[in-house]
Order: C-alpha cells, then structure tokens, then sequence
C-alpha cells in the first residue's frame, strides 16, 4: 500500500505535505532544546551546530516516515 | 607580509570583522587576503548557488529573489546570520499581510494607494527608529517588503495573494541555504570573539584606571574609545541567544559584566575628578588612598580597607568610588566564566539604549515625502518598468534610516550600484553569454560573488559595506530567470532604472529633512535635561541604577560621535558632556536614596529638590553620621551621602552648566 501523505488547506490554499512535516519538526525541535540544554549537549561534540542539524533533519525524517 | 601588494594589502590588511578559527586557519594568507576571509567567500557562494538551484527546482517566480536573501544574510558569523534570518523572516510575513490589506482597500484609487503606501513605509521607519541592530532591519523590511508586493503587481492586484506566497517562499529558500551552508562549513561563532573582546576590554578598563591613579588624570580619548567598546558589545549580545542552546544564559551573564563595566567606567570618573581636582587640603589622604587602591588593582580578590574619615570630604566619594569600581571588576570577573560555559544565570539587566522622538518623526516623514515625492516622479516620467525603480527607491530609502550615517550609506550605494552594474554586464555579456545550463551559471557566477564576498570580509571602512551592497545589488540586476534570459534591452532598462533610485536616494538623504550633527545633540540634550529633572524631582522610574548607567553612557557615546558643527559647536559638544555627568550623579543620589529608609532619606531628597550644594552636603553629612555609628546599614548610608556629596561637588565647580541644565535653558 503506498504512503499517504496528510495535505493541509488553509482559506482554500493547498499547502505541500513537507511544509507542515517541516514546521512540525520545527516546533518539535524548539521543544528539545531546553532537554538539549540540561544535559550539556553542547559540550560533548567539536561542531555542535552541524549535530543539531543532523538532529533536526533526523526528526523531520522520522516523521515523513510514521505519518 | 610576503605576498601582499598594493591596495591588496590596504584593503584586506586587518580582515578585523572575521574572528579567523585559529586551528583551521591560523593567520595564513592566500594572495594576501587571509584564510578566513577567502572561506566566507566560498560560502557565501555556495549558499547563492544552493538557494538558486532550490527556488528553480520548486519554480519560484522571482527565484532571483532567493540570491538576494544569501546576499543579505551574508555575515561573518553564524549568530549573526541566524539573527538577521529570524527578523528578515518575520519582516517579510508582516510586509505581506500589509501587502494585502494595502491592495485590498486602495486598489481602485491609485492616488489614495501610493499615500497609504508611504503612511506604512512612515509607520515602519518611525519605529525602526526606536530599535537598533537587526530589530531596526526587520522594521523597515517590514515596509519595503509591501513595495515588493504591492507596487510590483500593481496593475494585477488579483495577483497580491500568490505573489505574497511567494516571496514568503522565496525568502525561506534563501534564509535556509545560508543557515545549512553556515553549519555545515563552519562558519565562525560570534562567542569566541565575542568572549575574547569582552576580557581584552575589562583589561584595558583595569589598565586606564591605574594610570588615572599614576597620573591624576584621565585621558578622554581613552574613555571615550573604552565607552564606545562597552556600549557597542550590546548589538553582539543581542545575537548570542540565536546561536547555541545555551545562547540565553551566556546573554544574560554578558549583560551583567557589561552593566558591570558601564559601573566601574563610571567610577573611574568619580575618582578621577576627585584626585585631578580637589586636592587642596586633602592631598596626603587621596595619596594614601589612591597608593592602597593601586594595590587593590593588582590583586582581583583584595579588598580596599579605606579610612576615609568621617566628614564629607573628597576621600569619601573618592573612596565610595574605588570601593564600587572593584566590587564591579569582581562582579564582571564572575560573569565571564558563565559566558564561556553557558552556566546557569538570573535574569540579566536590560542594555536600553537612548533613542529620541525628535529623530524617529523626522525619519517617518523623510521616508513618506520621498515615496510620495518618488513615486509622482517615477510614475509622471512615463518610463517603462517604473515599478523596479520604485521598489529599489523605498527599499534603500527605508534602509538609510536604519543606517547611522544616511549621507554615507547613500554614497556606498551609489558606488555598490556602479561596481554591480559593471560586474553583472561582464559576468552576464561576457563570461556566460548565453549560456543555459545550471553549472555554468554557478561558475559563471563565482568570480562577482567571491569577489564582492571578499571585500565585504575586508572590514574596511569604506569597501566593507560597498561590497555587502555589490552582493545585494547583483542579482538584482542580473534578474536570473529559467530558462535564461540574456536580452540586453532589460539589463540596460533595469540598470538605469536603479542606478536613477540610488541618485534619488542620494538627493532624499541631503534635501529632505537632513539630521545634522548639531541636531541631534540638541535632541540628546533635551532628552537629557528631562531626565535631570525627573531624577531631581522623583519621577518614578521602573529602571535600576545598572540600567540607568548603561543608558547614560550610551548617550555619551552617541554625543562623543557627532562632529562639532556651526560656530560653538566645541563648545555646545563638552557642555553636553559636562551635563551627561551632572545627570548620572543625580540619578545616583536619588537611587542611593530610594534604597533608604524613608525618614532617614527625608532631607537628602529635599536636598535633591531644591539642588542646593550647601543642603546636600548637610544631608550628606547627616547620613555619614548614621552610616558611621554602625549597624547593618552603615554601607549604604555611607554610599549615599558619597553620592550626594558627588552631586554637591559637580554643581559647586560647574554652576553655569548646571543653571543651563537645570533650566533647560541652552540655546
């Protein structure tokens, strides 16, 4: 059975399946960093900035992928 | 150095903007131009790249639009990019909703579109004039963006909604390439610098107030560069919460060994006033007390065990002050590690900077008589494609409000605006001349954008900001579509009608309601004088004295950078400079004060009011008398009457400036 993606409509505007994917691990990000935060995260790698890329592109992802 | 020659070596001698990676780069150099610089270049490149292949792929309208944003974003650090992303966004989402509300209530009159037009561009720049840094951007991006929108399609307003979208789109795809090519190329943080020149700065504040103490004198270029130093670090602060997780709390911490060195700047004039000027009488003990707090300066954890007597003499605000400049220096030293760690910290105090009503309704009005002005021209000339013109006339126009020099800002556009017209004709004419594919035109592309990347790196005065603005200014006239289009007939339209917006620019920003220096001190003062009199008259404020500080000496800063203008302007520039001081020593009598019990503080707050020296010593004294017999208070007291004693002192010696201040009084 192939993948169905969930389209969103805003006043009659069709808005593209990977805009609310992206927005959502958005916010899902945004909440992660305060966790991120108390753990040090920062401290642990030499490029913290490419590894919350890799972390941001990891939950966008899985969620094209679950949903 | 080997390797450099000619203006090379003049233009990117410094390279001071890039904070270079020391284990990547180190200080090597590559035709005399260092590492750092070249790899700002090649990522600002990449990113253009990136984003123009996106916004083809997903076939964007104004893909060109897409290079504009890297353009504009481009910056030497992450922090900074991310910063200016996050209001760019912002100012655009606003700038289409005022889009389509514009278009949708004045469409069918045309002469009642163009003043709501201007009115919004006014409303942008008059608060735009209230914030700085990239707040200031977002603002009047706010309002430029409604020309982009509005007056672009304004012969198809059906066409507002899906244009609006679109720029929308846009504007994400570019402000997406540079952030995921910043991270992944690591491009340099804003902390490390940052971190380094916050230390530097508390070094040199360190080293100036030994020397007062050697000397007996200060060196008002040395505290006027030191003021400015303390004062500028805020626009660098106010991007640290953007770059890492822990950005908030390392902004918090910066903020208070900022407000710490605001204080401890502010007491190096305190005692530098008293050891130069009042040593009659009391000479011995100023000399005992500036010998033990030269060895207090030495060792950061050594505390000054002043005996400054128990009268109101200059010992007291002498020793007040030394006291208060070393609690401060330890107060900064604690802030520092949290900087660097992001360690958990409180709330900081706010950085408020002095922005004045006068300015911000002069830049409202220039900005809608010169799109009213503008637009009747543009439109009653009869030329083709007026709409380009007038959308590069309110996006410059509303940018040079923004900018702390207009006139200077007007002339780097019109030499950015010259250099683009040329780069573009080569790269287009002759580099690519007709060619259709995607590779050649990134490499075609390459040597205008590393290019103008590298002198926009070069920190130069004057080719810094010309080759940010080349970069904005090239793909705006290059207007690269899909497929291609190499019809000279639209270059040449397109380059005479911006090269005809950057003039008109250049004759907004000197006839229409110029700000001379000489103004803007005027309106710096009369701020101030407001501000001596609410201090005097107990005006509640909702402001610390950490605050109050800061804000005092940004004001400083902002008079120490105007030229001196007409007949008396020496003279009207260290007036104001003697005020700046009354002010400060008045709010801090009446914060001293406010942090009393009430009975105790009764007479001291008379005393304020009627600003009779004699009366305030007398408070003074009353209060050095309490503080003396001991009790849990006695530091504050003590605190207080210095402070009063302060104020008395600087009405004494300056009675003239104080009448003027006082009355308001100075033209």
């Amino acid at each position: 059975m192939s993948h169905r993606f969930p389209e969103l409509v805003i006043g009659g505007v069709l808005v593209a399946p990977f805009i609310t994917y992206a927005f959502v691990a958005l916010g899902l990000f945004l909440l992660l960093r305060p966790v991120l935060r108390l753990v040090d995260f920062e401290q642990i790698f030499v490029s913290p900035p490419v590894v919350l890329l890799c972390i941001y592109v990891m939950i966008l992802a899985t969620l094209i992928v679950l949903f | 150095m080997k390797g450099q020659r000619g203006p090379v070596k003049a233009v990117f001698a410094g390279a001071p903007q890039l904070a270079p990676r020391d284990r990547l780069y180190g200080q090597r150099r590559f035709f005399g131009i260092a590492f750092s610089s070249w790899a700002f270049a090649l990522r600002i490149w990449i990113a253009t790249v990136l984003a123009l292949y996106v916004a083809f792929w997903l076939q964007l309208q104004n893909a060109y639009s897409a290079a504009v944003c890297v353009a504009i974003l481009a910056l030497p650090t992450r922090g900074q990019a991310f910063d200016k992303a996050l209001y760019r966004t912002g100012g655009t989402v606003v700038g289409a909703v005022a889009a389509l509300v514009i278009a949708g209530l004045f469409n069918e009159v045309r002469d009642l579109f163009i003043i709501a037009f201007a009115a919004w561009m006014a409303v942008c720049g008059y608060v735009a004039s209230f914030l700085d840094g990239d707040r200031a951007y977002g603002a009047v991006l706010s309002g430029f963006t409604a020309a982009i929108i509005a007056f672009a399609n304004i012969d198809a307003p059906q066409q507002t909604f899906l244009i609006s979208l679109d720029r929308c789109a846009v504007i994400l795809v570019g402000v997406l390439a540079i952030m995921i090519v910043n991270d992944l190329l690591g491009a340099p943080d804003v902390l490390s610098r940052f971190s380094k020149k916050l230390e530097e700065t508390q070094r040199r504040i360190v080293a100036f107030a030994q020397r007062v103490v050697v000397e007996k004198k200060m060196d008002p270029a040395i505290l006027g560069d030191l003021l400015e130093n303390v004062v500028g670090f805020r626009t660098d602060i106010a991007v640290l919460p953007t770059e890492s997780i822990a950005g908030w709390c390392r902004a918090e911490a910066a903020k208070i060994a900022v407000v710490a060195m605001a204080r401890q700047i502010s007491a190096i004039r305190i005692f530098g006033a008293v050891l130069q000027e009042d040593r009659a009488g009391s000479a011995d003990q100023l000399d005992d007390l500036a010998h033990e707090f030269y060895e207090a300066l030495q060792d950061e954890e050594q505390e000054l065990v002043a005996n400054d007597g128990d009268t109101c003499n200059p010992s007291l605000i002498a020793a007040n002050a030394m006291q208060l400049f070393l609690r401060q220096r330890r107060r900064a030293a604690s802030s520092f590690e949290n900087v660097r760690t992001g360690g958990r910290v409180q709330a900081g105090p706010k950085l408020p900077r002095v922005f004045t009503h006068e300015a911000a309704r002069r830049n409202a009005l220039r900005l809608f008589i010169a799109m009213l002005g503008g637009s009747a021209l543009l439109v009653y000339s009869g030329w083709p494609s007026v709409s380009n013109a007038l959308v590069m006339l309110a996006a410059i126009t509303a940018i040079s409000v923004t900018a702390p020099n207009p006139q200077a800002f007007a002339t780097n556009a019109l030499i950015s605006m010259l250099l683009a017209v040329t780069l573009v004709g080569v790269t287009e004419f002759l580099v690519l001349d007709g060619a259709d594919s995607f590779p050649i035109l990134a490499f075609g592309l390459a040597p205008a954008v590393v290019g103008a990347s590298l002198l926009a790196a070069s920190g130069h005065r004057i080719f810094g900001p010309v080759g940010t603005l080349t970069l904005v200014f090239m793909p705006l006239l290059f207007l690269i579509t899909n497929p291609a289009n190499y019809d000279p007939t639209i270059f040449l339209n397109s380059a005479t009608l911006n090269v005809i917006s950057v003039i008109m620019l250049f004759l907004i920003v000197k006839v229409v309601l110029p700000t001379s220096d000489d103004r803007k001190r005027f309106w710096l003062v009369r701020s101030m004088h407001r501000e001596f009199r609410d201090a005097l008259t107990g005006t509640p404020i909702a402001r610390s004295l950490d605050e109050l500080i800061f804000r005092d000496l940004d004001r400083e800063s902002q008079l120490n950078a105007l030229q001196p203008v007409g007949k008396d302007g020496v003279k009207r520039g260290s007036l104001a400079l003697g005020w700046a001081e009354l002010t400060s020593a008045a709010w801090g009598a009446r914060l001293a004060l406010a942090g009393l019990d009430p009975e105790v503080a009764r007479n001291g707050r008379v005393a304020l009011a009627e600003t009779d020296p004699a009366r305030l010593t007398g408070a003074a004294a009353q209060l050095l008398s309490q503080g003396n017999a001991g009790g849990n208070r006695s530091e504050e007291l003590r605190s207080a009457a210095a402070a009063l004693a302060w104020l008395a002192r600087l009405i004494e010696r300056h009675p003239a400036d104080f009448a003027l201040l006082n009355k308001g009084s100075w033209r």
